[in-house]
């Protein structure tokens, strides 16, 4: 069902086995990887841990929807006993044999299984105290996670710091045989994911591995001087951690183990380096033909492996464990005659730590439980987070509020003195879910860019913004004439759970551009607000629309979904503009405020789209004018 | 319905400090004397030791700066046991006490103590502590506050207990500040920062796969020379600061040095009363450890704190308590701070 390529050169696979080998390392975060690919990943993680540990290892998917009950346990029904027995959670299974605990989007993850993650990954002692359980333990666990790069702005620094190891798509990863893979479903009736019916690991691999497990290596001095210069290399295009440091250092070890090398050398460092992404630095004498014959003894030629016997250093291959580029750099422009260079940095097409670079998109303090700031209406809306105390009847966790009970049965039984009684629930017994608050109040914001110059605009957004701060409302800006759009002649919008996300920071950026697509603008914040508010299980129950428009559109709606202009435009991006306006104008539970930029010219058309609107008129005050006073 | 014995979450470690269980069995602690560098947070948590007034420690800072690690090996090292450790995601019977729930199941009513009672005299460990829920947090305000633990919930009504704990919390202020009451609990909070000297950083680095190699060699069932010496260095260090915390009462602090606290704490617009106090209380508590350096004590007539004890402490007790801080929880120490303080001791 895989084609099996797996071999030690590839750089995936020895990012792998070195951390099977090192526990300090397993905790892998891999980027734009498929799914299906992660699955064969985890697969083969999982074989290579179980030779490296010598036992069973059971391999756990934590989707994205788990509360802290599923994450941690609880107390269950046993169908057998009738009796409530504990039950305990996916992080706190089985601690005598280790799990590999699979994340398949780390962008997905809830807000209960992040808490934990940061918990557990990489610590020395894990606690529960839960329901009475007062345990603690030593996490025994290997997580293997995904996520986009893309995309890594929407998770909490200090979570992917957990991440020890970095690595980037696996170019040569197996090709998955969907026929035969179809065929087994077919056969199975199901369509399990785990449904490898060979081992992946090749025996060469696992006999490495299980050589390597034997044997310690002493770092040197020079290789932890190499450390020292990537570190001090990265720190000028990353921050400084220290974890990077030490996950580098933990590979480099590793990797002198499965070559069954007696000492941490600095080529130990370079493979390291190459495998997290790390600009590969040139710092010694390239003596290229030398420098490839001496790495070049290949994995597959008959190597003894009883180290106990045999002291001597063995070179792997590790010409292939640089990534296709280098390689082909290496045949290509080799010279005859060595030479010495200066330091040299080459680019690498890998970030490893993009967290350092991509644009924050999350919300602030990400990882803290959520306030209520007002009194919901919505009781029933919102991810569960958890179970709380409750005196109301609305919203109860009832398996929680049984359970709760349940414990105190046979007390209240004993109080009662009387036979056959009735299960009890009291209400100090009552459980509700803990949710994370949905917003029910909207800012909708149309702005024009085009219009801005020379208007005190920032000033008269200003309430606005703090209010829907204070209502911790979510929020979307409607961006007409923006110079970044990807269609000049179309408007765009951004939306946020709220104004805490970083993204609408950057929204709010005046950029104008060289179109006004005002009617494509409005046709957005029709079709949004109808969305929001009427349909499906929308929570919003009241929007506050505010537009910032001079009112002079200069792209009809047709050309806007169009992409392109087919005729010499008249007045009909206007009159478009107060056709929508219009049906804004009738829509429910929608307060509009016009905020009008005074132009210069066609002073008239903003009160005309207001008007349109039935919107509460605002002045914005000129920046002359404000200097003035 | 009953229910039957609960499983045991894998292989772990009941209950520690005090009792008798095999404490070193699988989890391996790095020993308190071969932690390298970050001196302000040992300095720190060895102060709130010798003075339990001080209330708490609070660990901020960047990431894998050793903040848990010293945490923990410094309850080690002292009580033999890691700490009592309040995970932020307890729930309320855990943390102040409720029913042991097989026995309870079973028609027969035994308290279970809390985390909080089991910390009494001891550390209290709070990991990721601005991630907790506001509704624990207002438990331990409380229960700090008043120094008394009221368990009135699931249908018991206890006497109240006075008890006394050591605050010890680690946060990253990258995701969120403490409220200011509850900042006000940690009578001393360090700053943390990743060592920038590549000495220290390679000596950090050296340390790290040391222990990884001690673990890789306990695993095999051999033993480990580093953690050896590292345990009975331990030993000596904790006679040390013991020795300094009988010392801690013999440390007279003369009007002046009082004085002194005062005035920082006004200079520097400190918010609430106890700055001013715990002041006193850091200088001492210096004051102890210095004393507990020297090999004889007979020839001293009085032991005394002095100016220089005051200064060393007055950042881990003024910084977070400025209002500088606590409205962007950005801490700010500059060379100018440090210049002030001692302007005001030598004008004292």
């Amino acid at each position: 069902m895989v084609e099996n390529n797996v071999e030690l050169a590839d750089s995936f696979i020895r990012a792998m086995a070195c951390a099977a080998l090192s526990p300090g390392l397993r905790s892998i975060l891999v980027f734009d990887i498929e799914f299906e690919v992660l699955q064969v990943a985890a697969q083969l993680l999982k074989e290579m841990l179980e030779v490296s540990e010598n036992q069973h290892v059971e391999q756990v998917n934590v989707g994205w929807v788990e509360d802290e009950d599923t994450l941690w346990g609880n107390f269950i029904l046993d169908s057998d006993t009738q009796k409530l027995r504990w039950q305990p959670g996916l992080m706190t299974r089985d601690q005598s044999n280790l799990t590999l605990l699979v994340i398949p989007d780390l962008t997905q993850l809830s807000l209960a299984a992040s808490r934990s993650c940061v918990m557990l990954i990489g610590a020395d002692v894990s606690h529960l105290e839960r329901h009475g359980q007062h345990e603690y333990w030593q996490p025994n666990i290997c997580w293997l996670a995904s996520c986009k790069r893309s995309e890594s702005g929407q998770v909490s620094p200090h979570l992917l710091d957990r991440f020890a190891l970095r690595l980037s798509k696996w170019r040569k990863s197996p090709k998955i045989d969907r026929v035969a893979k179809i065929d087994t479903w077919i056969r199975n009736g199901t369509l399990s994911n785990q449904s490898f019916e060979t081992t992946l690991l090749p025996e060469d691999i696992s006999n490495y591995l299980k050589n390597a497990t034997k044997k310690w290596t002493q770092i040197t001095s020079e290789a932890k001087n190499r450390i020292s210069a990537y570190i001090q290399a990265t720190t000028e295009i990353y921050s400084y951690y220290p974890r990077r440091e030490i996950a580098l250092a933990r590979l480099a070890v590793a990797n002198a183990r499965l070559n069954n090398t007696r000492f941490v050398k600095e080529d130990d460092v370079d493979t390291s380096a190459d495998i997290l992404g790390l600009d590969i630095i040139e710092t010694h004498k390239l003596s290229t033909e030398k420098g490839i014959t001496q790495k070049t003894i290949s994995l597959t030629e008959n190597l003894e492996f009883d180290i106990e016997e045999d002291e001597t250093e063995t070179v792997l291959n590790l010409g292939e464990s640089y990534s296709d580029e280098s390689s082909d750099q290496n045949i290509t422009y080799n010279s005859d005659s060595s030479e010495t260079l200066s330091s040299i940095s080459l680019p690498s097409p890998k970030e490893p730590y993009p967290e350092d670079k991509e644009p924050i998109n999350r919300e602030a303090n990400s990882l803290r439980l959520p306030l209520p700031r007002y009194k919901p209406t919505i009781f029933t809306r919102g991810s569960i987070v958890g179970v709380e105390r409750t005196k109301l009847l609305q919203d109860l966790a009832w398996v929680n509020t049984v359970l709760e009970a349940a414990k105190f049965q046979r007390i209240r039984h004993q109080n009662c003195q009387t036979e056959n009684s009735k299960f009890q629930i009291l209400s100090t017994d009552l459980r509700r879910y803990r949710r994370i608050p949905l917003p029910e109040q909207m800012l909708i914001l149309l702005l024009d860019y085009t219009c801005l110059r020379g208007c005190n605009w920032e000033e008269a957004l200003l309430p606005y913004l703090k209010w829907a701060y204070v209502e911790r409302a979510s929020i979307a800006i409607v961006q007409v004439g923006w110079a970044d759009a990807s269609n000049k002649l179309q408007a765009e919008i951004v939306t946020a759970r709220s104004l805490l996300v970083r993204r609408i920071n950057a929204a709010l950026e005046p950029k104008p551009g060289k179109a006004t697509p005002l009617a494509h603008g409005l046709d957005i914040v029709l079709r949004t607000l109808r969305s929001y508010m009427q349909h499906g299980r929308g929570s919003v129950v009241l929007s506050r629309l505010v537009i910032l428009s001079d009112g002079r559109g200069n792209v009809p709606l047709d050309a806007s979904y169009r992409g392109k202009i087919l005729r010499v435009v008249n007045r009909e991006g206007i009159e478009d503009a107060l056709q929508i306006a219009q049906k804004i104008s009738v829509l429910n539970n929608v307060e509009t405020i016009f905020l009008n930029p005074q132009p210069q010219q066609c002073a008239d058309l903003p009160l005309i789209l207001a008007s349109a609107l039935g919107a509460q008129k605002i002045v914005i005050v000129s920046k002359r004018e404000v200097a003035k006073t | 319905m009953g229910i039957s014995n609960p499983d045991s979450v894998g292989k772990t470690l009941k209950n520690s400090c005090g009792k008798t269980e095999n404490k070193s069995e699988g989890i391996q602690i790095l020993p308190y004397t071969l932690i390298v560098g970050q001196e302000q947070q040992k300095l720190a948590i060895e102060l709130a030791y010798i003075a339990e007034a001080i209330g708490g420690v609070l660990l901020s800072g960047q990431r894998g700066t050793g903040k848990s690690t010293i945490a923990r090996a410094f309850t080690c090292m002292m009580y033999g046991c890691l700490p009592v450790t309040l995970p932020i995601n307890a729930t309320e019977d855990r943390i102040v006490g409720g029913w042991k729930i097989d026995e309870l199941m079973e028609g027969r009513p035994v308290k279970q103590e809390g985390l909080l009672m089991k910390a009494d005299g001891k550390i209290l460990y709070i990991d990721e502590v601005n991630l907790l829920d506001d509704h624990i947090v207002n438990i331990i305000l409380d229960v700090t506050s008043t120094g008394v633990l009221v368990v009135q919930r699931d249908n018991r009504d206890d006497d109240p207990v006075n008890i006394r704990f050591t605050l010890v919390g680690t946060m990253n202020p990258n995701e969120g500040s403490l409220r200011p009451q509850l900042l006000d609990r940690f009578g001393l909070m360090v700053n943390v920062e990743a060592e920038t000297d590549s000495d220290k950083r390679a000596e950090i680095l050296q340390t790290v796969l040391d222990f990884d190699e001690a673990k890789f060699h306990l695993k095999q069932g051999k033993l480990s020379p580093f953690l050896e010496k590292g345990r009975n260095q331990d030993r000596n260090y904790k006679i040390y600061l013991d020795n300094a915390k009988k010392l801690f009462n013999r440390i007279e602090i003369p009007k002046q040095i009082i004085k002194s606290c005062v005035v920082l704490a006004n200079e520097f617009n400190v918010e609430g009363n106890r700055c001013d106090y715990i002041l006193a209380l850091a200088t001492r508590a210096y004051a102890a450890i210095r004393y507990a350096h020297m090999n004889d004590l007979s020839n001293i007539n009085k032991l005394e704190a002095i100016a220089a004890d005051l200064e060393k402490v007055a950042p881990l007790v003024i910084q977070h308590r400025r209002p500088e801080f606590l409205e962007t929880g950005r801490v700010l120490w500059s060379q100018e701070d440090k210049q002030k303080v001692a302007e005001i001791l030598s004008n004292g």
